[in-house]
């Protein structure tokens, strides 16, 4: 009787202390979806009208959805395998303690505090058709490119992507490689493993939680790319660079809140199926482990 | 597990009760009664205008309580941005003034109808008859979108030539009172050449969106949302803007300063019509020709007709009704008071047309007496004025009696272009420079408006 009271105190004692955050998650998370998801099945301004699933029918008809939904999806095949290398690489270079690598770790993390609207700058200076790029392609007789209003304008905005949150998660992984207990790697040294097979059989074993986190935080990094690919293009962008943060923003230019909150669910759910999947593959490669 | 199911049960239920709730197609079709409230917000630019109307309200109104909010003083460009916050937040959410004015503040205007943004009005309208049979109809329609009447257009302008029979004569060019847009580009021709002493009108400020507006080419279909520029017709209308494009960048307009819209062009002989920017109708347009009457030569009038042999107006003031306002008769009946523009409204003065048909001819009329006194421009040129001849003012009249359609936006957002110009501006600029064919342009357009238009 005394342990369940005690329980009980302790369980109010936590709400008590988690109340904020669960306040602040249903006043800005729960409740908004909620609106969104009614909108979804309304028409005309403040929601008056009663559409069934025609607003859905119309999200998914749309062209100019199902390109900003392909470029999204593309740009995070792209960009996050991509960032997940390459900042492993440099992470794993950092960690050697080679020289200047408290330096490079320093100026890894610059990007992140720099403005963005000062990185677009450079970016434009750099690939304008005016630019830097085509001013010296153009002395070595190579002819320029509109880098920012061509097919390039994927690359220019994956690269920008790469360099802006690279630090962040190299920070993460280097984190990672600190927790793994250097005696793993002294016990096979003297069993003779080479450094290829100490890889391949400790720290990418052992870095699988700390990958799946930096997963998730560069995927949820690309869907924030909007404001540089905002920047860079405008709201309406070259076809390559326009993703679904553009079809948002100008639905919600345009007042219309009903399409806006049907490409958000949809989003959602497919974000949503993305990382319960992950999930699941995490929990399983963890029992399988054990 | 039960309470699962349960809590589950209750979830849905609450779900479909709430949709259920929804009152299918409120207020469409009919006409709401009278309340006795009206909410409204004066924009700092409308002041004028708003303030005559509100007072006749409250005359006719008694009853209704007026809620106002009036937007302070400030600069121009701020207050703007302020209203365009207003119209979208809390027009967005159902919420705000009862009755919208607009100019260029929506993004794209059809977009924001075929949101569901405006009430429908068509029933009012209907009721009103008598009272509409006085505008222009074909400017009315202009606010029309799948059958219904969400706009009303206050105000227009239209794309006015305005020249002096002399000056005309000098240049052997005979001024076409009817005709289509294809007989007038062809007639200036010569005139539009990069070494002609003598252009068209000063092409410094026309954009390819005005030439297709002038036009009267329905491009973009927003009901259907199709887009139709792989034809003949525009490209026709893009070869004969090439052509005023290519002059104006080989061969650059040289002005002194700025005078009195295109009449420093005019008078000097550079230009067959005064800058179709510089006024939009009434009271520029009576300024100019008092000022041309002045110069002892005659002023005559005429407009850039569309493909058709018709003339395509542009709205300009725009009133609307906010889709779920509960007093919708109210803003109705102010709308119709801010569109009445008879000879009380004349102190006032419109640069723009009024949709009334009958003030838009009085008014020039009663501006044409009121400007007396000579006008000095910045260069310091004062400039005699005096009545323009009755000839002039009924053959703006007939002009004006050629209106066939009228077209919503102004193809600017304040001051930056909106997003179907700047789309026809930048995937045109190729072929206009000489740089890529037709074709490729015309390609990368249909794909941009196209993606446009599904968003």
């Amino acid at each position: 009787m005394k342990r369940m009271k005690l329980r009980k105190r302790e369980a109010l004692t936590g709400l008590a202390f988690a109340s904020p955050a669960i306040i602040g998650l249903i006043v800005f998370f729960v409740y908004p979806f909620l609106i969104s998801l009614w909108y979804t099945f309304t028409s005309g301004v403040g929601g008056i009208h009663f559409a069934g699933f025609s607003n859905y029918e119309n999200v998914i008809n749309s062209a100019a959805f199902r390109l900003a939904a392909g470029n999204t999806f593309k740009f995070i095949l792209c960009s996050v395998p991509l960032i997940m290398v390459i900042s492993f690489a440099l992470a794993m270079a950092l960690q050697r303690k080679c020289a200047g690598a408290l330096f490079f770790r320093t100026v890894f993390l610059f990007p992140l505090v720099i403005p963005v609207a000062s990185v677009i700058l450079v970016f434009q200076i750099v690939f304008d058709n005016l630019g830097i790029l085509n001013s010296m392609l153009n002395a070595i007789g190579v002819s320029g490119q509109d880098w920012l209003h061509s097919e390039h304008a994927f690359g220019v905005l994956v690269l920008l992507y790469i360099w802006k949150n690279c630090g962040y998660n190299i920070v993460l992984l280097l984190a990672g490689l600190n927790a793994i207990p250097k005696e793993l790697y002294e016990a096979a040294k003297v069993d003779g493993a080479g450094r290829k097979a100490m890889l391949l059989r400790i720290t990418l074993p052992l870095m699988v939680p700390t990958f799946f986190f930096v997963f998730v935080i560069s995927i949820i990094n690309s869907f924030k790319s909007f404001r540089e690919a905002f920047l860079l293009g405008g709201s309406h962008p070259h076809e390559s660079i326009y993703m679904l943060q553009h079809f948002f923003n100008n639905n919600f230019q345009n007042l219309n809140y009903q399409r806006l909150s049907v490409a958000a669910l949809l989003v959602f759910v497919i974000i949503f199926t993305f990382v319960f999947f992950l999930y699941l593959a995490k929990r399983r490669l963890e029992v399988d482990k054990k | 597990m039960k309470s699962k199911k349960c809590i589950s049960l209750i979830l849905l239920i609450g779900i479909l009760l709430s949709l259920t709730a929804c009152d299918t197609e409120a207020g469409d079709g009919t006409v709401e009664p009278p309340t006795s409230q009206l909410s409204l917000y004066i924009p700092y630019s409308y002041t004028p205008k708003y303030e005559e109307a509100l007072e006749l309200f409250e005359q006719r109104y008694p009853d209704v309580e007026v809620t106002i909010t009036r937007q302070k003083d400030q600069n121009y460009e701020t207050a703007r941005e302020e209203y365009v916050q207003i119209l979208k937040n809390e027009v967005m959410a159902g919420k705000g003034p009862d009755l919208i004015l607009f100019t260029d503040e929506f993004e794209d205007v059809y977009k924001t109808m075929d949101a569901g943004a405006f009430c429908d009005l068509t029933p009012y309208m209907e009721q009103d008859a008598d009272f509409w049979k006085e505008y222009s109809r074909p400017v009315l329609d202009g606010g029309v979108f799948k059958e219904k009447q969400y706009i009303i257009p206050l105000t227009y302008t239209l794309p006015l030539l305005l020249s002096s029979q002399e000056n005309l004569d000098s240049q052997g060019y005979t001024l076409l009172e009817s005709g289509t847009f294809s007989d007038f580009t062809k007639s200036i021709e010569p005139f539009t050449q990069t070494d002609s002493s003598c252009r068209a009108f000063d092409g410094r400020n026309i954009t390819l969106w005005d030439y297709l507006n002038y036009s009267g080419l329905d491009y973009m279909d927003y009901e259907n949302k199709t887009i139709h520029v792989d034809t003949d017709a525009f490209r026709q209308v893009v070869d004969a803007y090439k052509r005023v494009y290519q002059q104006e960048k080989q061969n650059p307009l040289q002005m002194s300063g700025i005078s009195y819209g295109g009449l420093y062009t005019l008078k000097n002989n550079q230009t067959l019509f005064s800058d179709l920017y510089a006024y939009h109708g009434s009271f520029g347009l009576m300024l100019e020709a008092n000022i041309i009457t002045g110069m002892e030569k005659t002023p005559v009038i005429s407009a850039i007709p569309t493909m058709d042999g018709g003339l395509q107006a542009k709205a300009y003031s725009c009133a609307a009704v906010r889709a779920n306002s509960p007093n919708k008769q109210n803003a109705y009946n102010f709308i119709k008071l801010l569109s009445l523009r008879d000879s009380s409204s004349q102190n006032v003065p419109t640069f723009d047309i009024p949709v009334q048909t009958s003030a838009a001819k009085d008014l020039v009329r009663i501006y044409s007496s009121k400007i007396r006194n000579p006008i000095e421009d910045s260069d310091g040129i004062t400039y005699p004025v005096r009545l323009s001849p009755g000839e002039f003012i009924k053959q703006y009249g007939t002009v004006l009696d050629r209106i066939t359609s009228c077209s919503l936006g102004t193809g600017w957002i304040g001051s930056k272009l909106s997003v179907t110009a700047q789309y026809l501006n930048d995937c045109m600029a190729p072929y206009l420079n000489g740089e890529k064919d037709y074709e490729t342009c015309i390609r990368d357009l249909e794909t941009k408006l196209t993606m446009y238009l599904s968003e």
